[in-house]
């Protein structure tokens, strides 16, 4: 029901928190928009109308709608709503979020009360929220950070504001409340609460997976390293810098390492309508291995060697990248969201296909030698040699082939046809070829790219009988600006083709793209490396933050576990040789507890002025603090507090030899302390002199 | 510090905590984001479960360092009058060795915060605060709230500082509403027979003789007989005035007749000081009480705490319907009224 005009009873602050609340309702949605949760349309109205409402209160004309309008512009937002799911946004994220921004800016005009401020308050941390959860680019970090700073800023403003609500004009009085929180504070608060955010967050309980949209996610990507590539489209990826794998290994990559990275993705051996696709027999070659085991690269495959770890973002692909010289492969626990449903099994092209398609980067390590193990399982060696019938092409090969009889040595005849390609030239042009496009190239063009190169390769053998199959993978990569790892980008994509040399020799890998086309291993100039750090923030965020679940948080306690295990075997190992004690290191430690403790209370004694201390003392004063020591070694409970009537008491109990002496000291200490007397010259040497008194007495008493 | 001393101390640390509306949402949302967390997996709500908490935990230990260590002390001066505002000095100290921020101080629950918006190490700060004690009596402030929501909001925490000085508040001097009693009729007998002074009242006449104050010429008569003639005016000093009130509360009486013995007071104070303040020795009968007659800031402050103090008594005192010298007499539940 509308009601009347509103009453306007005066917040105290209004302005001042509304310009506050505004700058962070301002702040609040601007991610969504990069996380393409809201249409830059919508963010930008938002905005604009907010920038005009915050104008207003500026200049001191905050709006305030009355209850009318609100009930109308509600009324009105229900068709709104009901457009928006069934034409606009088409997700309910969408849509939500529209109604949160609605709702935002009509709370921001309609404030008639300090819970209307809260609530404002409120929805702009609702808008925060849903940016920070939509968001999956590693910035976001930073905007959490800068929002955290705004709204501390904003928070302990408002803090004082509302505990001055019922006397405004104290703001007025203290003007060093107007500087508040300061420089100081705000970045000592701010880097505190993410201090502690951090062991937060890597301990808070997980109890299910991570959700994680991969970074690519929604944008459409020809991988080519599906189960059907049509080469003429592959060379979209070759244009990509995007980071598709991260390697890190146990030996330096640079240098004459650059062989270990052909990693090999997907082998396909049929050739239909001028695209390359695997065979439908999916029949697993090798048991299905789950993770933790070790998967063998080829039927005779044996572990050892050198270990590389390989993070692969997710390229659309089921089908794991391996490097040719790769012998095993063992999947990270980590990586996987349900780890009893991930495996890996290898098919009879050699290729190493998982359970399912990942859409975040996911982990495994794999173990490499020097050479390539032999591949000698035929696989689909029937489809490898189907031919095209295309009579140019066989005229080509055999052209080619000086005499090279290619049933008795196709290996020579692959080297032969390798050696000729490589002569080509090399060009990224993109443009599809239709369905003559091999002929076109062989003939008259002979300009492409690595697939084209291996696609005619691949043919031309296959005219003239030899089985050969196209593979798909990476080659080379660019040394990473931190560590021992290596980025391998879009442009790292690499076609070449294996061609079976019978079965003494298996399947041997050939590659005939020129070597200008070979990707090898790159250092990026120091120009470049800004690009490096933020591929690697960005790995980091993906792998780190984004995909960080519970088998991290395992992993993390056990490297925790072993650290603490390896330290304490450090010491054990270090005081064998030393002491009995330190191999009881427990028992030491405790032990050295409890003496620092008793240090400390020695310490804090002394702090509290349970000391002897004379330097400093006026003569007298200082003589008297000796007899009072010299009291207490012989037994009498005295302290430096203790007054002068309980040292006298002590030293008459040791005779009146001794009391006569100490009598005299305290006197004297008596007129210089209260007396407020200075000792004549030559008293410090009387005093001395009745102290050895003292001590003589008291000794001979003693030994009485 | 004996240890369990400090583990007290540690536990019952005397700090005052409330969760503020805003402290109350900020948990609230993060319990919100931490249970949408927990069952999306969404490792951004966790970034933000973790901050939150982080800074949930960054303004619980800030807010508590921020009002400790801090010394509160009020000063004011020794003479309170009832419902006249009194300019008191409201003075902390930080003892702590960083900065405190936004602390307020209410003196009582009832009134305005008073702000301190940044108090540095070892320097004290200080704040006039005007207090107005509307009844007389004996009156303490018995503690002051230092509190702060600093630094956002989040919690508001604050420790009460007690105070040990107690104030007597006099009662508010009121104007006499009548004349004051004549002095030659409040004692019956001619001022030439009082000493020498400088009160109002003329003595004698005689002629001027050598250190006279040429003030005193009074004109008139030295024109008419032809040599200077001064005015020897009578002494008011030696004069002893007593002011009466009957302190007697009738059973049954109610508000009307506090209200009018309270007036009463006020105008038995009013007329006191005003007594004084003319030389007269004034001495007071309060009921039972009997303050004789005397002069000077020793026996105006006893005046002063008699009249504070006073209270109805439920017996009917001594005192007789005529007093010989009172200047003022209080009936109980009447006005005042002119000495008989």
């Amino acid at each position: 029901m509308s009601t009347g005009p509103p009453a306007a009873p005066e917040i105290p602050f209004l302005k001042e928190r509304l310009l506050a609340l505004g700058s962070l309702a301002f702040l609040a949605p601007v991610p969504l928009f990069f996380a393409n949760a809201l249409e830059l349309a919508v963010l930008l109205a938002y905005l604009g109308v907010l920038a005009v409402f915050l104008a207003r209160v500026r200049r001191g004309r905050a709006p305030r709608l009355g209850n009318r309008v609100l009930n109308l512009a509600g009324l009105l937002y229900v068709p709104i709503i009901f457009l928006d799911v069934r034409f606009g946004s088409q997700t309910l994220l969408k849509t939500m979020l529209h109604l949160l921004l609605f709702t935002t800016l009509f709370k921001l005009a309609a404030i008639r009360k300090e819970r209307d401020l809260s609530l404002a308050l409120v929805l702009s941390g609702l808008l925060f929220v849903a940016s920070v959860s939509t968001s999956f680019h590693y910035a976001i970090l930073l905007y959490v950070l800068l929002m955290a700073f705004a709204g501390w800023s904003v928070l302990v403003k408002w803090a004082l504001w509302r505990d001055l609500s019922g006397a405004p004009e104290e703001w007025g009085r203290d003007l060093t409340a107007r500087s508040l929180p300061g420089r100081g504070p705000l970045v000592t608060s701010v880097l505190s609460t993410v201090l502690l955010a951090i062991p937060l967050f890597l301990f808070l309980p997980r109890l299910k997976a991570p959700y994680v949209r991969g970074a690519e996610a929604g944008r459409e990507i020809t991988t080519g390293f599906s189960e059907s590539v049509d080469p003429d489209l592959f060379g979209a990826l070759k244009q990509s810098d995007r980071v598709f794998l991260r390697i890190t290994s146990e030996e330096a990559l640079g240098g004459g390492a650059a062989a270990v990275l052909r990693l090999r993705t997907l082998a396909l051996s049929r050739w239909e309508n001028g695209v390359w696709k695997k065979p439908p027999d999916r029949s697993a070659a090798g048991a299905r291995s789950g993770f933790g085991a070790l998967v063998p690269l080829a039927p005779r495959g044996a572990g050892g060697g050198t270990t590389m770890t390989i993070d692969l973002t997710p390229i659309q692909t089921r089908y794991l990248p391996y490097p040719l010289l790769g012998n095993a492969l063992r999947l990270s626990e980590a990586s996987f969201r349900n780890p009893g449903h991930a495996w890996v099994e290898r098919d009879a092209s050699r290729n190493l296909r998982l359970s399912f398609e990942p859409d975040r980067t996911i982990q495994y390590a794999v173990t490499y030698g020097t050479r390539p193990i032999a591949d000698l399982e035929p696989g689909d060696v029937a489809g490898a040699r189907t031919p095209t019938g295309s009579s140019a092409l066989r005229a080509f090969a055999l052209s080619r082939l000086d005499g090279i009889d290619p049933a008795a040595n196709p290996e020579s005849a692959a080297r032969a046809l390798e050696t000729e390609l490589r002569t080509w030239t090399y060009d990224l042009d993109l443009q599809p070829r239709g369905p003559n496009a091999v002929e076109d190239f062989v003939l008259n063009r002979r300009k492409g790219h690595c697939q084209t190169f291996a696609t005619a390769m691949a043919l031309l053998l296959r005219e003239v009988g030899v089985p050969t199959r196209f593979v798909t993978g990476f080659l080379g990569g660019e040394l990473g600006a931190f560590g021992k790892y290596v980025l391998v980008r879009g442009q790292n994509v690499h076609a070449w083709v294996e061609v079976w040399c019978g079965p003494a020799r298996g399947w041997v890998t050939f590659d005939p793209t020129p070597s200008i086309g070979q990707p090898g291993l790159e250092t990026v100039p120091l120009a470049q490396r800004f690009r490096q750090v933020t591929d690697g923030l960005e790995f980091f965020y993906d792998r780190f933050v984004l995909s960080f679940g519970q088998a991290d948080q395992a992993e993390l306690l056990r490297k925790l576990r072993e650290a603490g295990g390896g330290a304490l075997s450090a010491l054990r190992r270090a005081g064998a040789g030393v002491s009995p004690l330190l191999r009881r290191l427990p028992a030491a430690a405790f032990v050295a507890a409890v003496l620092l403790l008793l240090f400390l209370g020695v310490l804090g004694r002394r702090g509290l002025g349970f000391s002897w201390k004379t330097r400093g003392l006026a003569p007298a004063s200082a003589t008297y603090r000796r007899l009072q020591k010299a009291l207490h070694r012989l037994g009498a409970p005295l302290t430096p507090a203790s007054v002068p009537a309980e040292t006298l008491a002590a030293a008459a109990a040791l005779g009146p030899a001794a009391a006569r002496p100490a009598e005299a000291i305290v006197s004297a200490y008596l007129r210089e302390s209260f007396g407020g007397l200075a000792s004549a010259a030559g008293e410090e040497g009387r005093l001395g002199a009745l102290l050895d008194e003292f001590r003589s007495a008291a000794g001979r008493s003693r030994a009485r | 510090m004996a240890s369990g001393a400090r583990l007290q101390k540690l536990l019952h640390p005397g700090i005052l905590v409330r969760v503020t509306n805003v402290g109350l949402g900020f948990i609230l949302m993060t319990l919100v984001v931490a249970v949408a967390a927990t069952n999306t997996g969404n490792n951004g709500l966790y970034v933000l479960v973790s901050l939150f908490l982080g800074a949930l935990v960054v303004s619980g230990v800030v807010s508590r360092r921020n009002v400790e260590n801090v010394t509160v002390e009020l000063d004011g001066p020794a003479e309170i009058f009832a419902g006249v505002p009194v300019r008191f000095t409201l003075r902390l100290t930080n003892r702590g060795r960083l900065p405190r921020r936004a602390l307020l101080v209410k003196i009582s629950s009832a009134a305005a915060p008073i702000l301190f918006g940044r108090l540095d190490p070892g320097r004290p700060a200080e704040r006039g605060v005007d207090l107005v004690f509307p009844r007389r009596g004996r009156r303490s402030i018995e503690s002051l709230l230092l509190y702060s929501g600093y630094p956002i909001g989040l919690f508001r925490k604050g420790r009460v500082h007690p105070l040990s000085d107690e104030r007597l508040v006099y009662p508010a001097p009121a104007n006499v509403p009548y004349v004051p009693p004549d002095p030659r009729e409040a004692e019956g007998g001619d001022p030439r027979d009082r000493r020498r002074g400088r009160g109002a009242e003329i003595r004698n006449l005689r002629e001027a003789g050598f250190g006279d104050d040429p003030r005193d010429v009074h004109w008139p008569q030295t024109a008419r007989q032809g040599k200077f003639i001064v005015k020897e005016r009578a002494s008011e000093e030696g004069r002893d005035a007593l002011v009466v009130l009957d302190t007697y509360r009738p059973e049954g009486a109610g508000a009307v007749w506090d209200e009018v013995f309270e007036r009463s007071v006020s105008e038995a104070a009013g007329l006191a000081l005003r007594l004084l303040a003319r030389g007269s020795r004034v001495g007071l009968l309060l009921g039972d009480l009997v303050v004789p007659p005397g002069s000077g800031p020793a026996h105006r402050r006893g005046l002063l705490r008699a009249l504070a103090l006073v209270e109805p008594a439920k017996e009917p005192g001594r005192m007789p319907a005529s007093i010989p010298g009172a200047v003022a007499v209080y009936r109980a539940g009447r006005g005042p009224e002119r000495a008989a």
